[in-house]
């Protein structure tokens, strides 16, 4: 019996650890424990509640509008503040297409490594990848000579024997399959993936500032918004959102998911493993009515048990008996929605609104299934969770028309205010008031909730999505969605444990980037010289 | 609020990036300390970024650059005198593996580095990091005593850094 332990080259131990028994070539057990946010709330204490999501917005650079969506969302709530509908379909532009890119750079970046084998891509014939590329689709890069410049550079940056850029440690390990053309074929999609990014980028910078973290506002959007100056959001920056839209479309459509499907396609017992809790929970998210309508919302809110994808149940989020959220200092405990634990992120909300019949998600989740001949509970594993983070990042994709069509329609209408300017000031505010605010982030649920006192923040606590799906078992012995999932994965090589990095991996776990100060220790790309 | 038309590409060529967490003590000192240097030294010349912890979506606006000076808390080896406080490291070398293991949030500054290594191929790119190392790491917007102290020592080399490269023929680096 093999014991073997995965922690995160992570400068906060226990940041996320994961401990798992393999015998006889497969796991029998796993125990993973997190530990998450803990204490970054109290910088909040004493703050004036419309000044929280500058802070709550530095927990994570790669969340940063979700952090401080969340957060606005909770003062609002506390506050009773109901947004105008044009802010409200900005921010969700900005929530769709952070989902949509975090979605992919998570593929490209970190999972597809889990899949595609590096080495292997070296040695590939710049000719059949080409041709492999043009059976797969469309998309306009894919000649020979351009197969043979990417080749050009993996080989200068990934030296024999190491690596390089894409940390694959495992090398040519029995447990990748893909032929060396479409190994070559998703690293390039990888490098392109770095350069798509910025259509999301410029969305963000012409809606929330020049530099990396977006500005919000309590009460609405930080701009306003008209044909002439000083619009500060003219009509030439919507028709250029417009672009950006288009083309952050046309990469998930005609890359990432076929892509995906291509790397599923030799992998397909993945649909049989990492399984996890067979609960799914989704708040539901990108409201068209007021930010707390959930029956207006696109992104359907429900729970699903046992993976019973015919009766989709009913989520009061604010009924302290259903779920028990509250963030578990003390690591014995995690969160259960009545009493389950549940899985959350895009198969949650993916199957949510599957099984409440969504018809955008139905078509799509009915093309991958049909295309693996598999039914929908195949999706209730590693494989289908990769499914349906790209199914909604391709969903998501279109949506940003829809949106931004929304968005230009009310400009047009003449229903450009941005902001409610009604309770802005403190004098107006209630002695104290409490609130919640909820966002289903790319990762899955999360929850910011506000207590405001005289006018400061007296209280306030964060739960993200990873705190669900990394939580440990319960005092009842019921395992967490990770923990779940890796039972019973085989691993072909205990020091090698590619197979647990899949499942892991195929849940996109959040780890707060806290402390991440650089090591000059062991750093092969400087000579130290301190001063 | 900056001009919001201002177009992503191509951006400045020297830019400046304060890295780190700023709930996190003497994690955010990179980015006090891009603060600090952006009133010290407010050449339109150089363009400051707050990169916070951002990683690999700092990206977009590094691309064109030809010389960028990233700012951070430092970790120094073991038995590493380093006098007055203060690291100072040319990251000319091969870049290092990725290693990202569990999320993209693991992306740091070496991935960072590496990835614009790859992208900006045989293109002239200067990368130097200034920083200090962190002495307290707890819950807070503030910085230490002694990183506050070592913060006026980087900013000071900063400066000088930034100067010589202002100093120099940038149309020809490109």
């Amino acid at each position: 019996m093999a014991h073997v332990v995965v922690d995160p080259v992570s400068r906060i131990e226990e940041h996320l650890r994961i401990e798992a028994e393999v015998e006889g070539g497969k796991i029998t057990s796993a125990h993973s424990s997190c530990t998450l946010c803990q204490g970054l709330e109290k910088v909040l204490v004493g703050r004036d509640p419309r000044d929280a999501w500058a802070f709550t917005q530095r927990i994570c650079g790669v969340c940063a509008v979700v952090h401080a969506c969340a957060s606005v969302r909770a003062v609002e709530d506390a506050l009773g503040i109901e947004i105008p509908p044009l802010a409200q379909a900005f921010r969700n532009l900005l929530i769709a297409s952070q989902s949509v890119r975090d979605h992919a750079m998570h593929f490209y970046q970190l999972h597809a490594m889990d899949w595609v084998n590096v080495p292997s891509a070296l040695r590939a014939d710049t000719k059949k990848t080409s041709e492999l590329a043009r059976t797969l689709s469309p998309w306009p890069g894919s000649s020979a000579a351009y197969f043979k410049d990417v080749l050009a550079k993996l080989e200068r940056f990934a030296p024999a024997g190491r690596s390089g850029l894409f940390g694959n440690a495992y090398g040519d390990h029995p447990a990748y399959r893909l032929s060396p053309e479409l190994n070559l074929l998703v690293l390039a999609h990888s490098l392109e993936a770095l350069d798509w990014q910025r259509d999301v980028v410029r969305i963000q910078t012409l809606l929330g500032g020049p530099g990396p973290h977006p500005d919000f506002l309590v009460g609405g959007v930080p701009f306003s918004v008209g044909a002439t100056p000083p619009a500060a959001v003219s009509a030439a920056n919507l028709a250029e959102i417009g672009s950006c839209v288009e083309r952050i479309h046309a990469f998930v459509e005609q890359v990432y998911v076929p892509d995906l499907l291509a790397v599923a396609g030799a992998y397909e017992e993945w649909f049989s493993l990492g399984a996890g809790v067979g609960n799914l929970l989704s708040y539901g998210e990108l409201p068209e009515g007021q930010t707390n309508e959930a029956s207006r919302f696109f992104l359907p809110r429900g729970a699903i048990l046992d993976r019973n994808l015919s009766e989709v149940l009913d989520v009061n989020p604010d009924d302290p008996r259903e779920a028990n959220e509250t963030q578990a200092h003390a690591r014995a405990a995690s969160p259960r929605w009545k009493g389950n634990p549940m899985e959350v992120g895009p198969l949650a909300r993916m199957l949510v609104a599957y099984a409440r019949g969504h018809a955008g998600v139905k078509e799509k989740v009915d093309a991958v299934l049909g295309r693996f001949r598999v039914k929908p509970d195949a999706l209730f594993s590693t494989l289908g969770r990769n499914a349906a983070r790209g199914i909604e990042a391709w969903l998501l994709a279109e949506h940003l028309g829809a949106l931004h069509r929304r968005i230009t329609g009310l400009v047009e209408a003449g229903r450009t205010e941005t902001f409610q300017p009604a309770r802005w000031d403190p004098k107006s505010w209630p002695a104290s008031c409490r609130g919640v605010g909820r966002l289903e982030a790319p990762r899955g649920s999360l929850v910011h909730r506000a207590a405001i006192r005289n006018q400061k923040i007296e209280r306030y606590e964060i739960v993200v999505p990873s705190t669900w799906n990394a939580g440990p078992a319960d005092a009842a012995g019921r395992p967490g969605p990770f923990e779940a999932a890796l039972a019973g994965t085989p691993v072909h090589d205990p020091r090698e444990p590619v197979e647990i990095w899949r499942t892991v991996h195929s849940f996109d776990p959040c780890l707060a980037c806290a402390c991440h100060v650089v090591g000059a220790r062991g750093e092969t790309l400087a000579e130290v010289k301190a001063r | 609020m900056n001009d919001r038309t201002r177009a992503l590409s191509p951006p400045a060529r020297i830019v400046v990036v304060g890295i780190g967490n700023l709930l996190l003590g003497d994690d955010g000192l990179g980015v006090h300390a891009l603060w600090k240097l952006r009133e010290t030294l407010p050449d339109p010349r150089i363009e400051y970024l707050d990169g916070g912890t951002v990683g690999l979506g700092l990206l977009p606006y590094l691309e064109d650059a030809t010389h960028v000076l990233f700012l951070d808390a430092v970790d120094t080896p073991d038995g590493l005198r380093v006098g007055e406080g203060m690291v100072d490291l040319p990251l000319a070398g091969a870049p290092a593996d990725l290693g990202l293991r569990v999320s993209p949030h693991d992306a740091g500054l070496p991935e960072l580095v590496a990835t614009l290594r790859l992208r900006r191929g045989s293109r002239p790119l200067t990368l130097r990091l200034l920083g200090a190392p962190p002495s307290e790491l707890g819950v807070s917007t503030e910085l230490s005593e002694p990183a506050e102290r070592a913060l006026v020592r980087v900013v000071g080399q900063a400066v000088t850094l930034l100067r010589g490269w202002l100093d120099q023929d940038l149309g020809e680096a490109a």
